[in-house]
């Protein structure tokens, strides 16, 4: 092979290289981007499974929403494997979770309303940081943060 | 010697190449085939990826709006828990879109499965029914109470 061919070659070769490595780099972002938005989602709230009270007190009735909301679900998830699904109970399930969400919400934002109530400073700023991510809002010390 | 470098260079960065194509090109058959693997266990033949694919993307397109006036109504709970005198009626407005996103969300997700149900093999789907059974009862022997009082028995 003639030396000016096996640069060429080279070159090509090269530039194949690069290109490899661009694509991985590329693809690491994006998975990094996948990652961070997700987080941010969890973080937003929107998804009842992420939700949780503040305040200590509230606590037991939001436990026994999340029971009753899971009762419906489930009840709704066996509804799928029946032939044909029931659509009365199905008009049920869903009023019940919607009307369990509601009171979810309720009680997320009763309970802010009772955080001045709680005597600790530390635990008070750590409770209304976890709450404003729940309900989207940006944090007070980072007014920057991006939040969906 | 000085002939010498260009070669070395050429056969490593073309080892380079035909490494990370072979190792890319086995992982993406590999995925191919365990792929079709699940697709011909689970679901009817003649399913494919597509098809799924399609039903997925129809889900995520109907329910995206409701995601959007779910986040802004959840903002705006956020919002009036911190002033002082919040307005009932924008409270109970915020609350109220929160139940109908989340019933439609549901709803819309329930139609998804129901669809996607109808591309499952028969004897899947009476396998997935069976696993269902068992925790669809312990919910509701945990709601009736009964799991409680037979522990109180022991």
């Amino acid at each position: 092979m003639k030396p000016k061919w096996v640069m060429v070659l080279l070159v090509v070769s090269l530039v194949g290289n690069a290109l490899e490595l661009g694509l991985y780099a590329r693809a690491e972002w994006q998975r990094h981007r996948y990652w961070q938005k997700f987080f941010g989602w969890v973080q937003s709230g929107a998804e009842t499974w992420t939700m949780r009270v503040v305040v200590k007190e509230f606590e037991p009735r939001m436990q026994v929403l999340e029971r009753r909301e899971t009762r419906w679900v489930e009840e709704l998830e066996w509804q799928d494997y029946q032939q044909p699904p029931d659509s009365s109970i199905d008009r049920q399930a869903l009023d019940s979770v919607a009307s369990i969400t509601r009171q979810k919400y309720e009680l997320l934002y009763q309970s802010r309303r009772a955080l001045s109530a709680v005597e600790d400073p530390k635990l008070r700023t750590r409770m209304e940081k976890r709450w404003r991510g729940q309900m989207g809002l940006p944090s007070e010390e980072h007014p920057k943060t991006k939040t969906r | 010697m000085k002939q010498r470098w260009p070669y070395f260079l050429l056969v490593l960065s073309l080892a380079v190449n035909a490494g990370v194509l072979g190792f890319y090109g086995v992982s993406k058959y590999r995925d191919w085939r365990q792929n079709q693997r699940y697709l011909s266990k689970e679901f009817k033949p003649g399913t494919t990826w597509h098809q799924l694919d399609r039903l997925l993307k129809e889900l995520e397109r109907a329910r995206a709006p409701y995601f959007d006036t779910l986040r802004m109504a959840t903002r705006e709970l956020g919002m009036l828990a911190l002033e002082p005198n919040p307005d009932s009626a924008r409270l109970n407005a915020a609350l109220d879109q929160i139940a109908r996103c989340t019933r439609e969300r549901f709803r819309l997700h329930r139609e998804f499965i129901r669809a996607d149900f109808r591309l499952y093999r028969p004897e899947k789907l009476e396998f997935w029914r069976n696993r269902m059974k068992v925790e669809y009862d312990s919910i509701l022997r945990a709601d009736s109470g009964t799991a409680v009082q037979s522990e109180e028995e022991r």
